[in-house]
């Protein structure tokens, strides 16, 4: 370990993958973010090669204080040459509300979205309260006085499901009970 | 087993060792990685996307998921899987649009009151900008006392609700404050959501979130760079499309 020599293609390309969601979920710009993977990567790299780190997996805070330093570097860039005109043009181009979804195959939603539809109504309730108010299973079971070990299973399930369907299996989302 | 789940622990639970003494032990805390099981525990990542982390939680996690295939699958099937859900809500079961409202702005509106918005950035008009530019520009220079009404991003469809509007006061942050480390107000009778919007000097919104809580921390994406002021406001719904908000207010983080 500590070598460029043991950076299996594969590692390299499952931080590039991670670094990408990270860049893409502060700077909201596909390219900006796939330029701020990149250049964190070569820094990685070129640290790596000159023996200051070790390349594994205790390597987490240290990249990601390298893509932090990268996107701040990036939004610095942007305020330079942003004016209040600029704003409001940005406000008002047409993207998607989640910047993210750009990580998402057409297919894969499609998927997704028709076993969510078989979904019983209380199993949809439970995920939007964990997916978009953030709350914990013990903190949907409070909200809906139910026992927390039922929410963690309910969720579970419907997850399982989901997942099923997201990874092409065809008879997801189809409720057996 | 049974009586561990009942225990809930909100946010960040080394946030408990933070005041710890010996500088050792704190770091050892601190420094500990997470796992893939405690991430699925404390529905990390459900709450990384809504934008409900707080620094240390987002850190810990963007350190682990670069090095982690499983949380990246995680991650990828849970923004498609809020993705799905923001679908059926739109197309779903939701009432006719009011009188005089605009459908399209209530696209994401929940048909029960207790449900959670999502999260979204909103499109802001350049009218609605420039608008919200001259009129902080004219609090800012002292000019005039601005009510939340005069402000382009204001919810467009507010009845009047005298009790509770003079309920919502902003708590904190206010005036010069090193760190915002969360956004705090008074509750408002009867609101069951309320969003908060921060905007620059230029008028231009640089957050816009949404809880049932009347405290929220800002995510670690958004940066509130010292020296500049900032104004913030916040709007509760008291009822189905009913909403009043509370006077803008102003902080500046001080300059190191």
């Amino acid at each position: 370990m500590g070598s460029t020599s043991d950076l299996e293609s594969e590692e390299l390309e499952r931080l590039r993958a991670g670094l990408q969601m990270m860049a893409l979920r502060a700077l909201g710009d596909p390219e900006a973010a796939e330029e701020v993977a990149q250049e964190t990567l070569t820094r990685v790299v070129r640290a790596v090669r000159a023996g200051r780190v070790k390349w594994g997996e205790c390597l987490g805070g240290f990249v990601r204080g390298i893509a932090r330093h990268v996107i701040a570097d990036v939004f610095r860039a942007r305020k330079r040459s942003t004016g209040l005109e600029a704003v409001a043009e940005r406000a008002n181009a047409a993207q998607p509300d989640d910047p993210l979804t750009i990580l998402i195959l057409a297919e894969e939603q499609q998927r997704v979205g028709r076993a969510l539809s078989q979904l019983a109504e209380g199993d949809r309730e439970i995920l939007h309260l964990s997916f978009f108010a953030g709350l914990t299973p013990a903190e949907i079971a409070e909200r809906l006085d139910e026992p927390v070990s039922r929410i963690r299973k309910r969720k579970s399930r419907a997850l399982e499901r989901l997942r099923r369907a997201f990874h092409g299996d065809a008879g997801a989302g189809h409720d057996p009970g | 087993m049974e009586m561990l789940e009942q225990v809930t622990i909100r946010g960040d639970p080394r946030d408990i060792y933070r005041n710890l003494e010996d500088p050792a032990c704190l770091e050892w805390v601190l420094n500990q990685p997470l796992t893939c099981e405690e991430i699925t525990n404390r529905a990390l990542i459900e709450r990384y996307l809504a934008g409900l982390l707080g620094e240390t939680e987002a850190e810990a996690l963007e350190s682990h998921y670069l090095f982690c295939g499983r949380c990246q699958d995680e991650l990828r099937l849970a923004i498609a899987v809020r993705g799905a859900l923001a679908e059926v809500e739109a197309v779903g079961s939701q009432p006719p649009p009011l009188e005089g409202v605009n459908a399209a702005d209530e696209r994401h509106a929940p048909a029960e009151s207790v449900r959670v918005l999502p999260i979204r950035r909103q499109r802001v008009s350049r009218r609605a900008v420039v608008t919200a530019a001259a009129a902080l520009a004219a609090v800012l220079a002292g000019l005039i006392v601005l009510r939340p009404s005069d402000v382009g991003r204001a919810p467009v469809h507010r009845a009047e609700t005298p009790a509770a509007e003079a309920e919502l006061t902003l708590q904190l942050p206010a005036g010069e404050v090193a760190t915002v480390e969360e956004f705090r107000w008074s509750p408002a009778p009867g609101a069951n959501l309320y969003k908060v919007t921060v905007y620059d000097e230029a008028g231009a919104v640089v957050l816009e979130v949404e809880t049932l809580e009347t405290h929220v921390a800002p995510p670690d994406t958004t940066v509130f760079a010292p020296g500049i002021r900032f104004l913030w406001q916040v709007a509760a719904r008291v009822g189905w499309d009913r909403w009043v908000s509370s006077e803008l207010a102003q902080f500046r983080i001080s300059e190191p």
